[in-house]
């Protein structure tokens, strides 16, 4: 019966490895060599010089700078930074480090500099509570960027309010969220319920297409939208051809599309977080010759990873967006060029995180009282955000719950190879 | 510990980490146990209020849950040895069994003292769910049907939405409300204010203990005992009348249910449950932790725990080498300490566990007489009729149309050449085969198709020709293995330690040691000596005591002498004889012809799967069909040589 032990050591040693391997993987940042060349600085006064990302001399170019640095505030950053989501973890961690540093360059809010903790939780709730602890008993962190993902901000919120700790999430869609009562949550990302109506209505009225298969990736962002979607298209009596799931990690869907193609549908819906990825299906569907047309969600708009990517084959498709595009909106330009000059590539929720960290940041500033900065302060003054315009192209404001006031969501569609603006569609109330 | 100290000396920081680790773990182990506890429980209680730091009580209580979900783990793979990679479903269902019956999802509010044992219950009833189709399963195939359960079960979380909230989880589940002290808030007392994590800091470590305590009140018992023997050796334990079936769902369920006491505890604590808790990476997590620990070992799981816990914490001012950095300190560990922080090389340490108290043994040393078998049996029946028995292996013929009788009190002896099928004939007996025709009748009960488990406890008792000892248990364990079906404490009565059950382990130990004594007195001695360091005859003996333990009428003894000096074999020769006198029978196969005719009252002689020659020990040796099996023919011999 030594089989057993043995077996039971290699399997145990297996184990181990695999998780070296998991982790080591997403410990790696992964730049991708897309972008042009690191630029030279641009010439705004916002932007910082790639590669110098700890100025410890302010330049004398803006009045705030001249106050005498009086002492830091710290901001937590929670997020996936290890794990499955660790592409979107770090890329919005690097993205609010990049707000950091541009603040800082600056000369900081009021002359306190900013200081970024981490705070990685892996997608798991139960780490990510941990973090909240982590950031709550911390008394210099005055605000927290995160959690992204919708399970972790739900285990995490009550260890927040008990801190009084106000946070702005960047990605987490699920509707219940601010439907808790729970006065620090806040966020800076459309409601499932905002746009996956949204989604159903522009397919139903609009393009007033009979029947929709859906796609979703099992996770709770694209299964929650997909679900929005499914129900907002059968009150409006679009037929639902099918609902299916798929891995994150696959990478050959021709069963799938095999079935999609048989079940022949009007639209695929497929609200991919990951856009590389739903290129990829995109261009087996090509090949596969299926006619049905094509709609995605805000994750889309990253012309680079889905337009390129896909070789033609996004050619036509819809998708849906917080505000109109990034690329497209002149406030951004500065942003994306300094941002992939640094880090390679973007991802996408890097401007909603570096918008986030910019209001966190004003709302710091708001709250500076004889050099001190309290918890109480700051939450109210997030909460009270209102028209802030920074790089999404759409005035910033939060309502009572937390939510955007705003639920509007833009339509987009890709023609010759670029975005166009086709509609915005407000659901709410509808 | 001398080795382990040798090992230490001069080999610079790895034999000083390691020593220090040994040294470690001796000076735990030499604590007397009631200070041991009142040292930890002081402590356990005293961490809040030492660290000061609500975020590090959190780390803390999350060791409790970990510990919970280690041990329970480790009943299933440490002790009874049952690869199980589904256990992390037993934990979400123990947290949605929770979610389901204290929040809004259903509008139920029950209790948080209620659902805990509903939780833990319905948990191990899954453990016994998955337990049952997967019995016959071992190794790598359990581990890839309980790893393929583990996953349905966190899928069916995620797609059966309408039941479980799908992905997005269930939320605003009702805090833990123990006799009206809500645990999620904090507690004011006068001028002392307990965070809410206070709180479940330590309700964690209550269940944390009492888990412990269980556990390891269930190792130190006949059920524990039967899992480590089923883990080291399934045929010997089905031999020694343990039930194997009924262990390893026992196993699965134990496990289980710490699993589920751990899920609610956690769905009460962080009040929101979702899929993306119980994933293949939370499996690997607690495994982790009980082969870091040291596998097998209480302690060492608690250890592993802390470590798994508080050691990513530690290295979040790494940034993105974080996991980098943990992974390579688990691989390190696991090369340079392969038993884990606080284990043992087992197999070669010699002293292992705890002693057996001395007083337990004064009793008895100075009287060592074999006490008879138990009960009374009718004169005139039998003690073993085999009517035309006979076994084939495909086309393979090992044993035909054998017909025997064993009256009551005999010394019978089967002999003959290598491959004549004598272990067959005992397999057959003790169960293990079923034979292709013909009857078995013991006590004039047919037992042909009765388990071998249940031979053992009617009194058919066997040794094993190649030795199935349990190789990573000690002497006495050994010997209490077979007293298993002896011992009728139940699960509660051990859990709670009653006074009938420590009664029970306290004659059952004393028995061990008397049977000891009678085989032969050095055994005494080594009595907590693991069992493989023992000498090849001490080995034998020890098999035999077992096999006396299970309170045997029918004694098979397969090869008793074999490898023993003839000093040894003239020990064992009288030692049988005594057997007989005592009141066992004996059914004895042996190549030792010496032995063969001193002791035996009749022989049976097998050649090629059939008897040729029966009678006394005279009739046979000049039997001439005898000589021709085992030297050859004498015509054609000469035939041969002219």
């Amino acid at each position: 019966m030594r089989t057993s032990k043995r077996l039971f050591l290699a399997v145990s040693l297996l184990l181990i490895v695999s998780t070296v391997i998991i982790s080591g993987c997403a410990g790696a940042p992964a730049p991708t060599p897309t972008s042009a060349p690191p630029a030279k600085p641009a010439t705004t006064p916002a932007a910082t010089p790639a590669g110098a990302p700890q100025p410890t001399k302010a330049p004398a170019a803006t009045p705030a700078a001249q106050a005498q640095p009086a002492g830091t505030v710290k901001i937590g950053a929670a997020g996936p930074f290890s794990g499955q989501l660790s592409k979107i973890g770090q890329d919005s961690l690097n993205a609010v480090k990049f707000a950091v540093d541009e603040i800082n360059a600056a000369g900081g809010v009021g002359g306190m500099k900013i200081e970024v903790v981490e705070g990685d939780d892996g997608a798991d709730p139960a780490k990510a509570a941990t973090v909240a602890e982590k950031f709550g008993t911390d008394s210099s962190i005055v605000g927290v960027i995160g959690p992204m993902t919708s399970g972790a901000v739900n285990a995490s919120l009550p260890v927040y309010q008990k801190y009084n700790l106000v946070i702005i999430s960047q990605s987490a869609t699920n509707p219940n969220l601010t439907e808790q009562g729970f006065k620090v949550m806040h966020r800076i990302c459309p409601r499932d319920d905002d746009q996956g109506p949204a989604a159903a209505m522009f397919i139903a009225q609009d393009l007033k297409l009979k029947s929709v298969y859906l796609l979703d990736g099992k996770d709770t962002y694209s299964a929650g939208l997909a679900g929005e979607v499914e129900k907002k298209l059968k009150e409006l009596g679009v037929t639902i051809a099918g609902h299916d799931q798929y891995a994150p990690e696959d990478k050959d869907f021709s069963t799938l599309l095999t079935r999609i193609k048989s079940a022949k549908p009007d639209m695929i819906y497929m609200p991919d977080p990951d856009p590389s990825h739903a290129a990829m299906f995109l261009k087996q569907a090509a090949d596969l010759g299926v006619k049905a047309k094509f709609m995605t969600g805000e994750a889309g708009y990253e012309k680079a990873e889905f337009i390129d990517k896909s070789g033609g084959a996004a050619e036509g498709a819809y998708l849906t967006n917080i505000g109109p595009i990034l690329t497209t909106i002149p406030e951004a330009k500065d942003f994306i060029k300094n941002f992939t000059a640094k880090y390679g590539g973007m991802s996408v929720f890097a401007g909603q995180s570096y918008e986030a960290t910019k209001i966190l940041a004003e709302a710091i500033k708001k709250s500076i009282k004889n050099g001190k900065v309290s918890r109480e302060d700051v939450l109210s003054a997030v909460h009270n955000t209102k028209d802030y315009k920074g790089i999404l192209g759409a005035p910033i404001g939060f309502n009572d719950k937390g939510d955007l006031v705003s639920g509007t969501i833009f339509v987009y569609q890709v023609k010759n190879g670029d975005f166009t603006q086709l509609k915005s569609v407000s659901a709410r109330g509808r | 510990m001398q080795r382990s100290e040798a090992l230490g000396s001069g080999r610079g920081f790895r034999g000083a980490a390691h020593a220090g680790l040994d040294r470690l773990r001796d000076r735990l182990d030499s604590i007397d146990p009631r200070y041991r506890l009142a040292l930890l429980a002081i402590a356990v209680l005293a961490v809040p209020f030492v660290l000061q730091n609500a975020y590090l009580v959190r780390l803390a209580g999350t060791i409790g849950i970990y510990i919970m979900l280690a041990i329970g783990l480790n009943v299933v793979v440490g002790y009874a040895g049952l690869l199980d990679l589904g256990y992390v479903a037993f934990y979400a269902v123990g947290a949605y069994m929770y979610a389901f019956l204290a929040s809004p999802q259903y509008g139920l509010h029950l209790p948080f003292l209620l659902v805990l044992p509903i939780g833990a219950l319905i948990a191990a009833l899954f453990g016994m769910l998955l337990g049952y189709p997967v019995l016959r399963l071992r190794g790598d195939y359990l581990a890839i049907v309980t790893m393929g359960f583990g996953e349905i079960i966190r899928i069916l979380l995620v797609n059966l939405a309408p039941v479980t909230g799908g992905p997005n989880g269930i939320r605003l589940i009702d805090p833990a409300n123990i006799f009206g002290l809500n645990l999620s808030q904090a507690v004011d007392l006068g001028a002392l204010r307990v965070d809410s994590v206070v709180n479940y800091y330590y309700l964690t470590m209550l269940f944390a203990a009492g888990c412990l305590l269980a556990v390891s009140r269930l190792n130190d018992s006949k059920i524990g005992r039967a899992w480590q023997a089923i883990r080291d050796d399934e045929i010997a334990a089905q031999c020694m009348g343990v039930h194997k079936s009924n262990l390893k769902l026992l196993a699965f369920a134990t496990g289980a249910f710490l699993a589920g006491v751990a899920g609610v505890i956690f769905a009460s604590w962080q009040q929101f449950v979702s899929p993306e808790t119980f994933t293949i990476g939370e499996l690997i997590t607690i495994f982790c932790m009980i082969v870091l620990g040291g596998a097998g070992r209480l302690r060492g799981v608690v250890v592993g725990a802390i470590v798994l816990v508080v050691l990513p914490e530690f290295l979040r001012e790494y940034s993105i080498y974080r996991m980098v950095i943990y992974g390579a300190v688990l691989v390190l560990i696991m090369r340079y300490r392969p038993q884990g922080l606080l284990g043992r090389g087992a197999r070669w340490s010699a002293k292992k566990r705890q002693v057996t108290p001395a007083s337990s043994i004064s009793k008895i040393t100075s009287s060592t007489k074999i006490e008879g078998p138990p009960g009374c049996t009718p004169d005139d029946v039998p003690m073993l009729e085999v009517d035309n028995l006979s076994k084939a292996f495909g086309g393979l013929q090992a044993v035909q149309g054998l017909t025997f009788t064993v009256r009551q009190g005999e010394i019978v002896s089967i002999i003959g050449p290598n491959g004549a099928g004598k272990t067959t004939v005992f397999n057959l007996i003790s169960g293990l085969y079923r034979p292709s025709a013909g009857s078995i009748k013991y006590l004039g009960r047919p037992i042909v198709g009765v388990p071998p488990h249940k031979l053992a406890e009617m009194g058919i008792v066997r040794t094993f020709q190649n030795l199935r000892l349990f190789a990573d248990m000690t002497v006495l364990e050994n010997v209490m293995v077979g007293l298993h079906c002896m011992l009728k404490a139940g699960l509660l009565s051990i859990v709670l330690k009653t006074a009938s059950f420590r009664r029970d382990e306290e004659m059952a130990r004393a028995k061990a040691v008397a049977l000891l004594g009678a085989l032969g007195h050095s055994l005494i001695d080594r009595r907590d000596d693991i069992v493989l360091t023992l000498t090849y005859a001490d080995r034998r003996r020890v098999e035999i005591c077992r096999a006396l333990a299970c309170g045997p009428r029918l004694l098979l003894l397969d090869e008793p002498v074999a490898g023993m000096t003839s000093a040894e074999a003239q020990e064992m020769t009288s030692q049988i004889r005594l057997l007989r006198d005592a009141g066992y029978t004996v059914l004895l196969i042996e190549h030792h012809m010496n032995v063969v005719m001193g002791i035996s009252d009749r022989i049976i002689v097998l050649d090629q799967g059939a008897i040729i020659s029966e009678g006394t020990p005279e009739m046979v040796q000049n039997d001439e069909r005898v000589i021709e099996a085992y030297l050859g023919r004498r015509r054609s011999w000469g035939k041969a040589a002219n």
